[in-house]
């Protein structure tokens, strides 16, 4: 249901943003007349207010992804069940001891900071500190409650940070299970055309070849890439009535966007965090 | 029960009170209809890909649920297109024909109705052939490659099904999961049928 066209700039707003802005309206820390929040009086000044929290948001994803090199990693997803509220996590001491984790001698502490990147997404950092190098580390996890998910990168000792640290405040139980990436997502993915307001485009779509599936010798893979790919290969096949067969020569190990990639045995890359690209990961981590 | 209950019924061939069973392995290219094949009667599997022109034939016995034992008459069938003009000259006097895709392939798949299935059937149409006795079954092979896995379980099954087979099995020839099982049910099924 939508709103108003008196109301219509919310309709865009994400649920936190709008919960920030009740939240300072009720703290009464905005300047606004007293007739209430959405009143027509208050109209311009709340579309102002709006639009400032939206462009602080962008600019901490900009901050996030600059400061944590989020495009550098090949993210694990795991999928976690029986979720708590995220007041857990939020409320959770920040501070843990790190040495039961680690074999090497030396004491080390940790900390753990979480951050929203979305309404859907929260960013953790899982670090430890110490005066001897080897110990100091920091691992990174995305939180996808909805999905019930959680991205992380690919170390041990980040899954073990994941299960003893953050696990029991995001999931009623202890069990967190690897959610591997496989050719039937990227196929799932790449076909998705659903709904076209939030239609995927595909950059980039890489099809396995090998003597195993395709008995082809001297090849590994093609790739194509494009601003479109799916369409710019049906379209040249109709245009020009020749059969691009190589498609389905094996099977397709990965497909990415300008925003994610996603590829079997490697796991998931994010190339930009923004509000939109969000949004359609969680799409297709949705179907893991 | 006698071998000769099956004498001259549905053309199966008694040699020296043998039974023999004509199978015809049909499916794309690649799908690994000869790794298959090669695994089930030799144990081996082959890691480079070797055409096969035309046709190759070998034979294996099967041991039934009687205790009996059936050979099987194994016709590697080249799934290329070149050979379409000559294949159906060896689907003749077939009791049995397995279907093979590959799971990581969905074309390979798709490609099974037509032209592999209706290929057969048009040629069991004709007159003088053993239309009612050809028994089939689906084969999904490179089960073992699971993270590359483009064709779902359930989608073999619903096309066994409307093909009329005895079943849908996922194997791998690599890995020597279900191949036996894939050859002994068809071969079983065959009898099964007749000593109704």
């Amino acid at each position: 249901m939508g709103f108003e066209p008196e109301y219509d700039y919310l309709e865009s707003l994400p649920t936190y943003i709008f919960q920030d802005l009740v939240e300072r309206w009720q703290k009464k820390t905005l300047e606004l007349k007293p007739n209430g929040l959405l009143s027509e009086d208050n109209r311009d000044k709340v579309i102002e207010i709006v639009n400032d929290l939206k462009i602080s948001q962008s600019k901490h994803l900009t901050k996030v992804a600059e400061n944590f090199d989020l495009s550098s990693v090949w993210w694990q997803a795991y999928s976690v069940e029986r979720i708590k509220p995220l007041v857990d996590l939020y409320n959770r001491q920040k501070s843990f001891n790190v040495t039961p984790y680690v074999t090497e001698e030396g004491k080390a502490k940790g900390r753990i900071t979480s951050t929203d990147l979305s309404e859907q997404a929260t960013f953790i950092i899982a670090e430890s500190s110490s005066r001897i190098a080897t110990l100091r580390k920091r691992f990174r996890f995305i939180y996808f409650p909805t999905v019930k998910l959680v991205l992380m990168e690919p170390f041990d000792l980040c899954e073990i940070f994941f299960k003893n640290e953050i696990l029991p405040y995001i999931s009623k139980e202890d069990k967190f299970i690897k959610k591997p990436i496989r050719a039937r997502l990227i196929k799932s993915f790449a076909k998705y055309k659903d709904d076209p307001m939030q239609r995927i485009t595909l950059t980039d779509l890489k099809i396995k070849i090998s003597l195993e599936t395709s008995g082809i010798e001297g090849l590994n893979q093609i790739i194509i890439q494009g601003d479109d790919v799916i369409r710019g290969a049906e379209t040249l096949e109709q245009r020009h009535e020749i059969s691009l067969k190589f498609m389905n020569s094996g099977p397709w190990v990965a497909a990415g966007t300008q925003d994610f990639q996603f590829e079997v045995s490697k796991g998931v890359k994010i190339h930009r965090l923004e509000n939109s690209s969000l949004k359609k990961l969680l799409i297709v981590l949705s179907w893991l | 029960m006698s071998s000769n209950k099956y004498t001259g019924g549905s053309g199966v061939q008694i040699m020296k009170q043998k039974l023999v069973l004509k199978l015809v392995l049909l499916g794309d290219p690649g799908v690994g209809k000869t790794s298959l094949i090669s695994q089930f009667v030799h144990a081996r599997f082959r890691h480079s890909y070797q055409l096969t022109v035309g046709l190759d034939i070998s034979s294996k016995q099967v041991k039934l649920k009687d205790g009996r034992t059936v050979t099987l008459s194994i016709n590697d069938i080249g799934g290329q297109a070149r050979f379409a003009a000559i294949r159906h000259m060896f689907f003749k006097g077939a009791h049995l024909a397995m279907f093979v895709y590959d799971v990581t392939r969905a074309e390979t798949l798709e490609n099974i109705m037509d032209p592999w299935y209706k290929e057969l059937m048009e040629f069991c149409s004709q007159p003088d052939t053993t239309k009612s006795a050809i028994k089939t079954i689906l084969v999904g092979n490179k089960s073992d490659l699971e993270d590359y896995r483009m064709v779902e379980e359930e989608e073999g099954n619903s096309l066994a099904k409307r093909m009329g087979a005895i079943g849908h099995i996922s194997a791998s020839a690599k890995e020597n999961l279900k191949v036996d099982d894939a050859f002994k049910a068809l071969a079983q099924s065959f009898f099964d049928e007749v000593g109704k």
